[in-house]
């Protein structure tokens, strides 16, 4: 008799603990400031487009049926990339009811400091989101933090990688980089690789593509930087240091790659063959290709079975190991009209456990709370098991970018790509003089 | 000398129709045709259905619509606006008419971009974002309609305004009955710019228009580099470009001779 008094006792203490623990689900993913039956249209916009927003979307929907079945979404996602960033600045300054913005890493001091995005703090402290930011990668998470303030939520993280043609390996007796492969190691390498198959003067094979490109931020050479021990700003981002022997020395590294050694093809080059690098990697004409974790399900369907490809980390400079690592976050602006709405939005979507092995699978990017980066790569895919490894361990791990201080993208289009371009065009051969005068350029900027 | 006159315009005239002969080419080619190298001009098999795909990919039917009905708001309004003040400022006498004239067209040389921040304030104010209003009402005036249409009024003798008094007509019915209709030739000029311009008109309209549904064709034409994912598809833009384009290529070749008169009379390409 009392051990069935007990039985039932700790029956009815399980389900009233299921209970309580399902009515705790229901009510965590609001902050108790909007009343559920408000009716509101609540307005987001973005430049990702069907394919990339659609997770968030399906997220979007669970949200608000579920907790606030009156209110009406007004989505303008899919605008261009470009577009974004020339008609955010203008209907925020014009005081648009903007409610949440699509934000990227490059961009968020600058919001910050023009008083276009909300402080999140606040909300932070009074409606903590869950793992809150221990579970979200680091980078991403002081990508989005401006003079100790946190200005947006990171949603995803994009480290780079080499994507590499095992076919051209083998058929040359090599062995792909791994993460301890140095500089001068890879050199050799994409030396080794690079062909004139038809011995008409002209490469039909480069060794590596992509590392390089005219027109480039600063973020696609950092990581090489910082492998060599340079670097572009002092800590108080007052004066430049690109002027260092270790920063001219990573430039020359990459100029050499197009000018001395050729395994990389110039900008005059690709456009004679018609291709983007991804299309000439993907046509077998690179051993090794630099991109994004992002590019590997395009690249799968480029590819497809013309030959056998998978994703290594980037080589290992006398400095350290580093790789190029960016992402993009939810803001609020400060013209929102219903900020606790979308405050509460953004934390149910990249907060929620029940849905972010979903967000994960869907798109192309690595979610910004890294123990669903499992579900990333599907197990079909021939890169599926180097994926993880080289994007969301070591990718994650090893993660740089230029600091992205308000003058950043001033600075990046003034003066660092119209003077690098002089070394990627081959107008300037010698780094050192392309870098002195960014340095110089740097300092006026700056005020340094 | 006219055959080399001939070869050289046509030499010319071939290079200025080449990208728009390679969208149309490109069009009926698949994602990989468009990157093929060589590449080759004539698809080898044509893909009419890029045309179906790209018109259901989005809300074609109603940026038509939207489109149509803010180019014709707009022609409309600056026919009426420019040529009523065209009118004002040709013939009537009023103190400080000329200052007034020239305090209008100097609104030619502000750029556009300067106004952005201060109309969207407006439009705020009006309660007018997201709606087809903000991008027909600040375009109902126009300096440079107005001053092709004062230089065109100019000319029309002032014998036949002397007359319509005579038989009692007021300065509206002036307008209307006489001025207007000897002014065809200004007003299907002016008509055939206002329509081109509002047509492909981009920043203004992607500031302003954030609902899907009110968005016009060269909003949705650029959202479609977003539509697929990571990959543009340049086939269904082309396909999407060639169809958004026929509009205007229709108006322009309706009214080819006033376009060219208008670049003669105004000596400026398009206004604003």
């Amino acid at each position: 008799m009392i051990r069935k008094f007990v039985l039932l006792l700790t029956v009815l203490a399980l389900l009233s603990f299921g209970f309580a623990a399902s009515a705790q689900d229901m009510t965590d993913w609001t902050c108790g400031t909007v009343d559920g039956d408000a009716s509101a249209a609540i307005t987001i916009t973005g430049w990702e487009g069907p394919g990339e927003v659609d997770k968030f979307l399906l997220a979007f929907d669970e949200f608000f049926g579920e907790y606030y079945p009156n209110v009406e979404q007004i989505l303008n996602t899919g605008v261009n990339w470009s577009d974004y960033w020339t008609t955010l600045p203008a209907q925020l300054a014009g005081g648009a009811e903007i409610d949440m913005a699509w934000m990227h890493d490059t961009r968020n001091d600058t919001f910050a400091a023009n008083g276009w995005a909300l402080n999140l703090d606040s909300y932070l402290e009074a409606c903590p989101i869950p793992g809150w930011p221990e579970k979200f990668v680091t980078s991403q998470v002081d990508a989005f933090n401006y003079q100790g303030s946190q200005y947006a939520i990171p949603y995803d993280l994009a480290p780079g990688g080499l994507y590499i043609n095992l076919d051209l390996f083998e058929a040359a007796g090599l062995e792909p980089p791994n993460e301890n492969t140095s500089f001068e190691e890879f050199t050799e390498l994409a030396i080794a690789l690079t062909q004139d198959t038809d011995d008409d003067g002209d490469t039909d094979i480069w060794g590596i593509s992509n590392l390089v490109s005219v027109g480039r931020g600063a973020g696609g050479a950092y990581w090489i930087i910082k492998s060599f021990g340079g670097d572009l700003f002092n800590e108080e981002i007052t004066s430049s240091v690109m002027d260092s022997p270790e920063t001219t020395a990573a430039l020359q590294w990459m100029a050499d790659l197009l000018w001395d050694s050729g395994a990389h093809p110039t900008a005059d080059s690709i456009a004679a063959s018609g291709f983007t690098t991804e299309f000439l990697f993907a046509n077998g004409n690179v051993a090794m290709h630099y991109a994004l974790n992002d590019a590997a399900s395009r690249m799968w369907e480029l590819v497809g079975d013309s030959f056998n490809w998978t994703v290594v980390p980037t080589p290992t400079g006398p400095a350290g190991r580093y790789n190029f690592i960016g992402g993009s976050a939810f803001s609020i602006p400060t013209s929102a009209a219903h900020p606790d709405l979308a405050y509460e939005l953004i934390r149910f979507t990249l907060a929620n456990p029940d849905h972010l092995c979903r967000t994960a699978a869907m798109g192309a990017a690595l979610t910004s709370q890294s123990e669903f980066h499992n579900c990333a790569a599907p197990d079909d895919a021939p890169y599926a098991d180097a994926y993880h490894e080289v994007f969301s361990v070591i990718g994650a791990r090893d993660g740089v970018h230029p600091v992205y201080h308000s003058q950043y993208l001033e600075w990046e289009t003034s003066v660092w790509i119209s003077n690098m371009d002089l070394l990627w065009t081959g107008e300037e051969r010698d780094a050192a003089v392309a870098v002195q005068r960014a340095h110089e350029q740097t300092n006026a900027l700056l005020g340094g | 000398m006219d055959l080399l006159v001939y070869l050289v315009l046509s030499v010319v005239g071939i290079i200025f129709i080449m990208p728009f002969a390679w969208m149309v080419a490109n069009s009926f080619k698949d994602i990989r045709g468009i990157y093929q190298y060589p590449p080759e001009f004539i698809p080898e098999v044509w893909h009419f259905e890029n045309y179906s795909e790209a018109w259901t990919m989005t809300h074609f039917d109603l940026g038509f619509l939207n489109s149509a009905f803010v180019a014709a708001a707009v022609v409309l309004g600056q026919l009426f606006t420019a040529s009523l003040a065209g009118y004002s400022f040709a013939r009537l006498r009023y103190p400080g008419r000329d200052k007034i004239f020239l305090l209008y067209i100097s609104l030619m040389m502000v750029p556009f971009t300067v106004l952005l921040i201060p109309l969207y304030v407006q439009m705020r104010y009006f309660n007018w974002i997201s709606t087809l209003q903000a991008v027909i009402v600040p375009f109902l005036f126009t300096p440079w309609g107005t001053f092709m249409m004062r230089q065109f009024m100019v000319t029309i003798p002032r014998e036949l305004e002397d007359a319509a008094r005579i038989d009692g007509c007021g300065f509206f019915r002036t307008y209307w009955l006489i001025i207007l209709p000897l002014t065809k030739p200004a007003l299907a000029t002016l008509a055939i710019f206002t329509f081109v311009n509002t047509w492909n008109s981009f920043q203004w309209p992607l500031i302003v228009l954030g609902k899907p549904k009110v968005k016009t064709l060269p909003l949705l034409l650029a959202s479609f580099q977003n539509q697929s994912g990571m990959r543009t598809p340049w086939h269904l833009i082309m396909a999407a470009a060639t169809f958004v384009v026929i509009p205007v290529l229709i108006a322009f070749v309706v009214g080819q001779k006033y376009y060219v008169r208008g670049i003669v009379t105004s000596g400026i390409k398009g206004g604003g």
